[in-house]
C-alpha cells in the first residue's frame, strides 16, 4: 500500500476548516449588504416594470441598468462577490496545503481552480458554449 | 406594465428560501426547484433562471458550507478529492452540449437516462435507513493514501462518530455524472453526490451532505462564470434569488443540526422521487428546459 500523502495533522485541517468558514461567511456578507443596498435603492428610486426583471447585464463592455445604474452596480457587484467566493475558497486551499506541505491536495485543487478559470476563459473564445 | 414588483419579489423570495432551505439540509444546491418556479410561476426565460439558479447555489453553498466548516461536519479532503472529478464532469456537460448532444433532443435524452438513475439512487437511499456508519476494520487503499476517512461530531445523539472512507473510485465516478448533468442543465448535482457518498463510500448522511454543500458551490461556479460574461444575469431577478437562498440556507443548517440522519436520509428518498419526476416531465417537454 502505497504511503498516506500530506502531512497536516487533525488540528491544522480544523484550522483550516475555520479558515474557510471564514471566507465564505465573509463572502456572504460583503455580498448580502451589497444587494440589500441595490434593492434599497430601487425601492427608493422605483417604480420597476415587469420587464426589469428580465433585463440583463450584457457582460464587459456594457452599461449597468436601466435608468437607476448605481442601484444596478451594487447589485451586480453582490453578484461578482457571490461568484467570487468559490474561488477564493478554492485557492486558500490549495495555498494552505502547499504551506502545509501536502503537495498532491495542492496539486488537486490547483486543477480545480484552473478548470474554473478555464470555463470563465472559454465563455469569452467560445460563444458556442451557451446557446442563445 | 408599470408596477411595484414587491409582490413578485415576495413569491420570489419564498422560492428561493424553499430550495435554499431544503438544499442546505440535503446538500442540494435547490436547482430542480429554482428553475422550474422561476419558468412556471413566474414566466422568466429559462436561461435567465438557470443563471439565477447557478447564483443561488453559490449562495446555498456559501451559506451553508460556512456553518458546516466552523462546525467540523465538513470532510475537507474527500470533498476536494470529488471535486476534480465534478470540474471535470462539467467541462464535460459543456462540451456534450455544444457538440453530440445539441439541441432539445440531445438533452431530453439525457434526462430519460438520468431519470432511472435518479431512482436508483432513491432505491438505494432508502435501504440504507436504519443502518448506521459500521466501525470496519476494511480498508481501501486509494481511500488511505488520500486519508479520506474522518470523524464528526452527531449534534444529536452527542457522539463523536469515526468512520472509514470506502470505495473511491466508484465516488469518483458519481462525482464525474454529477458535474456532467450539472453542466448540461444548471443544477448542483448534489443528488447523486449525496447519496453515492452515503451509499457506497459510507459516509455518514450528515457528512455526506455538508461536505456536498461545500462542493456544490465549486460546480455551479464554473457554470455561473459563464452565464455571467455571456450577458445571462438579470440582476434584478438574481438578488432576490440570491438573498431567498442565503436566508433559507441558514435556516436549513439549523434544521439540519438537529434532525437525525434517517430523516435526511428519508427527505432525500423523496426529493429523489420528485427529481426523477421533474426530469421526464423535462425530458418529454412538458417542463420547461434548456
Amino acid at each position: 500500500m502505497t504511503e498516506p500523502t500530506g502531512t497536516l495533522d487533525t488540528g491544522a485541517m480544523n484550522r483550516l476548516s475555520l479558515r474557510l468558514s471564514m471566507v465564505l461567511a465573509i463572502g456572504v456578507v460583503i455580498s448580502a449588504i451589497l444587494l440589500i443596498i441595490g434593492l434599497a435603492l430601487i425601492a427608493v428610486t422605483g417604480p420597476v416594470s415587469s420587464g426589469d426583471l428580465s433585463t440583463t447585464w450584457g457582460g464587459p463592455g456594457h452599461s449597468l441598468g436601466p435608468g437607476n445604474p448605481v442601484a444596478y452596480g451594487f447589485l451586480l457587484a453582490g453578484i461578482v462577490v457571490l461568484l467570487i467566493i468559490p474561488l477564493a475558497r478554492v485557492a486558500v486551499s490549495s495555498y494552505s496545503f502547499a504551506a502545509g506541505g501536502e503537495r498532491d491536495f495542492a496539486i488537486l485543487t490547483l486543477f480545480v481552480l484552473i478548470v474554473l478559470a478555464i470555463s470563465a476563459a472559454a465563455s469569452f473564445l467560445l460563444p458556442m458554449i451557451i446557446a442563445p | 406594465m408599470l408596477i411595484p414588483l414587491w409582490e413578485t419579489f415576495a413569491g420570489i423570495l419564498a422560492l428561493a428560501f424553499a430550495a435554499g432551505l431544503l438544499g442546505a439540509m440535503l446538500g442540494l444546491g435547490g436547482g430542480l426547484i429554482i428553475v422550474p418556479g422561476l419558468v412556471i410561476l413566474f414566466g422568466i426565460d429559462v436561461h435567465l433562471a438557470i443563471a439565477a439558479s447557478l447564483v443561488s447555489i453559490i449562495a446555498n453553498s456559501a451559506g451553508s458550507a460556512s456553518r458546516y466548516a466552523r462546525q467540523g461536519q465538513i470532510n475537507l479532503r474527500l470533498g476536494m478529492f470529488l471535486e476534480i472529478a465534478t470540474a471535470a464532469g462539467g467541462v464535460a456537460g459543456a462540451v456534450l452540449t455544444t457538440t453530440v448532444l445539441t439541441g432539445a433532443t440531445g438533452t431530453s435524452i439525457l434526462l430519460i437516462s438520468f431519470a432511472p438513475i435518479t431512482l436508483a439512487a432513491a432505491i438505494l437511499l432508502r435501504r440504507n435507513i436504519g443502518k448506521h456508519v459500521a466501525q470496519t476494520a476494511v480498508k481501501d487503499p486509494l481511500a488511505e493514501r488520500w486519508r479520506l476517512s474522518g470523524s464528526f461530531r452527531d449534534n444529536v445523539t452527542g457522539e463523536t462518530v469515526q468512520y472509514q472512507v470506502l470505495q473511491p473510485k466508484k465516488g469518483l465516478l458519481a462525482s464525474l455524472g454529477a458535474g456532467l448533468i450539472s453542466g448540461l442543465i444548471g443544477i448542483g448535482g448534489g443528488i447523486f453526490k449525496v447519496p453515492a457518498m452515503n451509499v457506497f463510500m459510507k459516509v455518514p448522511m450528515k457528512v455526506a451532505s455538508a461536505t456536498s454543500s461545500l462542493m456544490i458551490g465549486v460546480t455551479a461556479g464554473g457554470g455561473a462564470l459563464i452565464y455571467l460574461f455571456r450577458g445571462y444575469i438579470a440582476p434584478l431577478l438574481v438578488a432576490p434569488v440570491a438573498i431567498g437562498a442565503l436566508a433559507g440556507s441558514f435556516t436549513g443548517t439549523l434544521v439540519h443540526g438537529r434532525s437525525s440522519s434517517d430523516t435526511l436520509k428519508m427527505l432525500f428518498v423523496m426529493v429523489l422521487i420528485a427529481a426523477a419526476i421533474i426530469m421526464a416531465l423535462k425530458a418529454v417537454g412538458v417542463l420547461a428546459t434548456a
